[in-house]
């Protein structure tokens, strides 16, 4: 099997094994040798789940060749963040005193899968408890820091690690990862990759480990945005096993969605989008912004709501995050995580007063309806997805900025300069969709990223925007050079 | 008046007497616990409310803490009180403004209805 296919669409996929040009099995042995050999060079496998994953793909290509075809994800081998449950197969959550753990039930995103026909490779890597207890390294997982696909010696991005690494190396077609803040985004952008974070309630979290209830989402990685449509019809829609799921997603036939191939959409830039950013984001943002004119109308200057998001996602995730790890924290367990923050910041958060957390939840109201009403006027508003690129593997993240080869030029002396929008906590808090891709690279040959940001269940127009820069552009198809041994 | 409301509700819990500051030297201050690396609020040295909190983390888990642990928690707590109390500076509720979380009562089914009572049916013989 070439690297043409390990880089391949989920869709094309799909083509080849219809056409008969190779089957599940097949397809299936070469990624899970992939997987097997370079996964753990990227820091990016925690299990492979060998006989699993032959015994789904024998009966994709049995039911195939009876024609019965499950839809788009039938035969295809994909990796799952190892935070979500898998019967009789360990699930770390990232962390060692979970190690051992192995759960009798599958996570209903699991289960989804499983019947839209797709093959399960194997759990991938991720930050321990998903970076609730305030990791500040990259290097913050039993299995090690996750490395980027495109400069190992640099954060793949936290916390779905390995989802980010093993999607863009080719090591699966696709992963699942999951966001409580910035979780799916951020090993997206740092891996080249393309994601989707989805409307809080439109995809069951039974199942995953929980970090915060009212924040926590699970969503695609892959190579591009119409594959994230893809999986996220297989796995959105309610369960009565996850009380907060609500809505449904039915992904329409490509470029269908919204009036057609030629419909115009109405794109915000949000005002100081580029600010504090590298260079090399900046430019890459406005080239990008270039390309989006030829099928958008882009109004500039959109000026985002002003709120305190990150320190309302700091006070929620303490709390919730507190009480989710009472056990471990009140067991002495945290001792055993690998970052040093994580060893003692549940206790820091376990003193969370409740009268501060319900503060926050009482903002996140108003956060919404400001949001609401400034993106009702758009079809997305548009930001870098990340002001950086990935952080190098060993750099503590509270030592202040990350050093880099093109800093960004100081403000003027006495001039202020302004905060960016903070697009992924504000979006979190609110529960709103965006779809992130690849749009260029910066220092050290690492990729930079391109945000969309909507309403809450418009992931059909983000996708829509989303897939229509992608036809336009090249950049996910570009394939990062072998990890070295 | 928020800080002076803690102190009290902490004094009337009984949590005094307070580590003393000297032997806690801050270092380097932890990150608000954040999934993804963000710009986190960088406190000073622990305050007052701080140190009062890690008293308590003392009392409830001092056999799992040194004492340079302890100091580290501190900087963490000031760290949340920070991002705390940002959110409240710039978000001021109404008393009515409810939080996002809502509880629901759980709403029994609806009892099955009763079956119809059954038709006194004549059969033609009946009638005959």
């Amino acid at each position: 099997v070439s690297n043409d296919v390990f880089f391949s669409s989920v869709r094309d996929l799909g083509r080849l094994l219809r056409l008969k040009r190779i089957s599940s099995v097949e397809l299936t042995t070469s990624y899970l040798d992939r997987l097997g050999r370079l996964g753990p060079r990227l820091g990016a496998l925690v299990t492979l789940t060998r006989d699993l994953a032959l015994e789904q793909a024998r009966r994709a290509d049995d039911e195939l060749a009876r024609r019965q075809d499950r839809g788009p994800l039938h035969g295809i081998p994909y990796g799952a963040k190892d935070l979500l449950a898998t019967r009789g197969i360990p699930t770390t959550w990232g962390a060692e005193p979970y190690r051992e753990q192995v759960l009798d039930y599958d996570a209903t995103v699991i289960e989804k899968l499983r019947e839209a026909g797709a093959v399960l490779l194997g759990k991938l890597a991720m930050v321990e408890l998903a970076g609730g207890l305030g990791y500040n390294n990259p290097d913050a997982s039993f299995t090690g820091p996750g490395r980027s696909p495109w400069n190992p010696d640099y954060w793949s991005g936290g916390s779905s690690s390995g989802s980010g690494a093993a999607t863009g190396a080719g090591l699966v077609a696709f992963a699942i990862g999951s966001e409580t803040s910035g979780s799916i985004l951020t090993p997206c952008s740092y891996s080249g990759v393309s994601g989707l974070r989805p409307t809080y309630g439109l995809v069951s979290r039974h199942g995953a480990m929980a970090l915060c209830w009212t924040l926590d989402k699970l969503g695609p990685m892959a190579r591009t945005a119409d594959d994230c449509g893809l999986v996220l019809a297989a796995i959105a829609g309610p369960d009565p096993k996850d009380p907060t799921t609500t809505g449904s997603f039915r992904y329409p036939v490509r470029g269908a969605a919204d009036g057609g191939p030629k419909r115009r959409f109405r794109l915000g830039v949000l005002r100081n989008a580029t600010e504090r950013a590298l260079p090399e984001v900046k430019a890459n943002f406005e080239k990008s912004l270039t390309v989006l004119r030829a099928f958008a109308d882009l109004e500039e200057d959109v000026a985002f709501p002003e709120f305190p998001y990150g320190p309302a996602v700091g006070v929620i995730v303490d709390a919730e995050g507190a009480s989710a790890f009472r056990e471990l924290i009140e067991g002495g367990k945290t001792k055993l995580l690998r970052a040093q923050a994580d060893k003692l910041g549940g206790y820091s958060a376990y003193m969370t007063l409740a009268v501060d957390y319900l503060e926050a939840m009482r903002a996140r109201v108003r956060m919404r309806a400001a949001l609401e009403e400034m993106l009702a006027r758009f079809d997305a508003v548009v930001a870098p997805t990340r002001g950086n690129v990935a952080l190098p593997i060993g750099y503590d993240f509270d030592k202040g900025p990350s050093p880099s080869p093109s800093p960004t030029p100081s403000p003027a002396p006495g001039a202020e300069r302004p905060a960016p929008p903070a697009t992924i906590p504000a979006g979190n808090l609110a529960g709103l969709p965006a779809v992130c891709v690849p749009n260029g690279f910066g220092p050290h040959g690492l990729p930079t990223s391109l945000q969309f940001l909507g309403r809450a269940f418009s992931e059909a127009t983000l996708l829509a925007v989303a897939d229509r820069y992608q036809q336009a552009t090249d950049w996910h198809t570009r394939r990062p050079p072998e990890p070295p041994a | 008046m928020r800080t002076t409301g803690r102190r009290r509700f902490l004094k009337s819990l009984g949590v005094a007497p307070l580590l003393p500051a000297a032997a806690l030297a801050p270092q380097v201050a932890p990150p608000a616990p954040s999934p993804t690396p963000s710009p986190s609020p960088s406190p000073g040295a622990p305050g007052a409310m701080a140190w009062a909190l890690t008293e308590a983390v003392r009392h409830r888990f001092g056999a799992q803490l040194t004492v340079e642990e302890l100091a580290e928690v501190a900087k963490g707590i000031e760290a949340n009180l920070l991002a705390a109390s940002r959110v409240a500076e710039r978000m001021r509720h109404g008393n009515a403004d409810e939080p996002v979380t809502r509880f629901q009562a759980h709403r029994p089914p609806e009892p099955a209805a009763p079956p119809p009572p059954p038709k006194r049916s004549r059969g033609r013989r009946g009638r005959r």
